[in-house]
């Protein structure tokens, strides 16, 4: 797999590492990163951003054993961290500890 | 729970289970709106709360419709274009290596190839018109006066002429309509490559030079309709800054007479003629080098672009 696919942006960065040790539905997600303290992803972008990440790959999806929804009649879905899932987020920190590490080069004085 | 916005939502599921592979993929962020009413109620009176429900809704409805808009273009085109595109599907061991990216790639190929199609439509109809256009600059005058004699003997006096006539015009306007719509398969088909970029541009100014042809054209026919019509726009021109040297390069001075129609003329046939005849056979070559490069590495694509939101 190409690094480009392992691009994160802020949601997905967070949507992840809430799946990271758990498999979740889409309101456990949100749930999870409101009492982190972290900030809220938008309702709207929740969903669509997990559906870019089955896409990618970084995710994969399976049904819950809950009976359909008495209105709408919509089942619910778990959503699981795969290993590329978990190759993007290691990457990531990786990043910012090199960016924490990198220190200039010193010019000759 | 307020029983109207149950009732919108029982009928949005209706709505989006008419569609069975959305309703599948995605019918679980449906029963999030829904079970997520509760706690809205909590946090907000009881009328915010509805409308913020409400909108979930139409966010929902509306997503849905835009994914199945694009799957719908999406498999019309490969389907339309089904026997050409399985030559450049992956090999079956590529096909194991990358399920996942498969079913994306697949369409893209589809609207790839129709692009090429398109932009080969496009330098076919520039070709008609420049070669009707040289046939009827065969006996066209442009002077004030030659102008409309000359353009009713070509319609009425010469053999074909009317032939040529209508044939320069359709050319003229299919161009306009293909370059717009080649736009928008370009964008659905949007690969970020040195080839696809050069087409993209160059089909955005073939657009414009298409545009600017058929403005140039209005005067040249030194009927009314055009005439007071070019009068209106060119004063629309001028109040442009630098309008009035604009003026003087388009119209050739502050009235509409002989030279402003050598002025258009020189401008349709020579600058924007050519411009267009080479612009489409850029678009055109850099569409089939995308093509070519794509066949010749045969690796699935990564289309999907990196950044969301």
């Amino acid at each position: 797999m190409s690094e480009l696919d392992l691009r994160l942006t802020p949601n997905q960065e967070v949507i992840l590492a809430a799946l990271r040790l758990h498999r979740r539905y889409g309101l456990e997600i949100l749930a999870a990163i409101e009492n982190s303290g972290g900030k809220q992803i938008g309702f709207n972008s929740l969903y669509p951003n997990l559906k870019k990440l089955e896409k990618k790959g970084l995710v994969q999806s399976e049904w819950g054993d809950e009976p359909a929804e008495e209105h709408s009649g919509a089942r619910r879905k778990y959503y699981r961290i795969t290993t590329a899932g978990l190759q993007a987020l290691d990457l990531k920190q990786q990043l910012l500890a090199g960016v924490a590490n990198w220190i200039p080069e010193t010019e000759g004085v | 729970m307020s029983e109207a916005d149950l009732v919108l939502a029982k009928k949005v599921g209706r709505i989006v289970r008419q569609f069975p592979k959305e309703w599948q993929a995605h019918q679980d962020w449906l029963r999030a709106i829904v079970t997520s009413y509760p706690k809205l109620q909590t946090q907000y009176s009881q009328g915010l709360a509805s409308l913020i429900f409400q909108w979930r809704l139409l966010y929902f409805l509306l997503y849905i419709f835009s994914v199945v808009g694009r799957n719908r273009v999406i498999q019309f085109s490969s389907r339309l274009l089904g026997q050409w595109t399985d030559e450049v599907t992956p090999t079956p061991e590529q096909r194991m290596l990358s399920t996942q990216s498969r079913s994306l790639t697949r369409p893209y190929l589809g609207l790839q190839r129709l692009a090429t199609l398109l932009a080969m439509a496009g330098l076919t109809l520039c070709g008609v018109a420049a070669l009707t256009g040289v046939m009827l600059a065969f006996y066209y005058q442009p002077t004030a006066e030659g102008a409309y004699l000359s353009l009713n003997a070509i319609a009425h006096q010469i053999a074909n002429g009317n032939l040529m006539l209508s044939l320069h015009n359709i050319a003229g306007n299919g161009l306009i309509v293909l370059a717009l719509v080649q736009i928008i398969v370009m964008f659905l088909g949007r690969q970020f490559m040195a080839s696809w970029l050069t087409a993209w541009i160059s089909g955005i100014c073939l657009t414009l030079a298409a545009i600017g042809l058929s403005w140039t054209a209005i005067i040249l026919n030194w009927d009314q309709v055009g005439f007071w019509r070019f009068k209106i726009e060119l004063s629309i021109i001028e109040s442009l800054p630098a309008g009035s040297f604009l003026r003087e390069v388009l119209a050739g001075g502050s009235t509409i007479n002989t030279l402003t129609l050598q002025h258009m003329y020189t401008l349709h046939s020579y600058v924007l003629a050519i411009a267009a005849l080479l612009l489409s056979t850029i678009h055109l070559l850099a569409l089939v080098t995308q093509e070519l490069q794509r066949e010749s590495s045969r690796l699935p694509l990564c289309t999907e672009e990196a950044m969301d939101e």
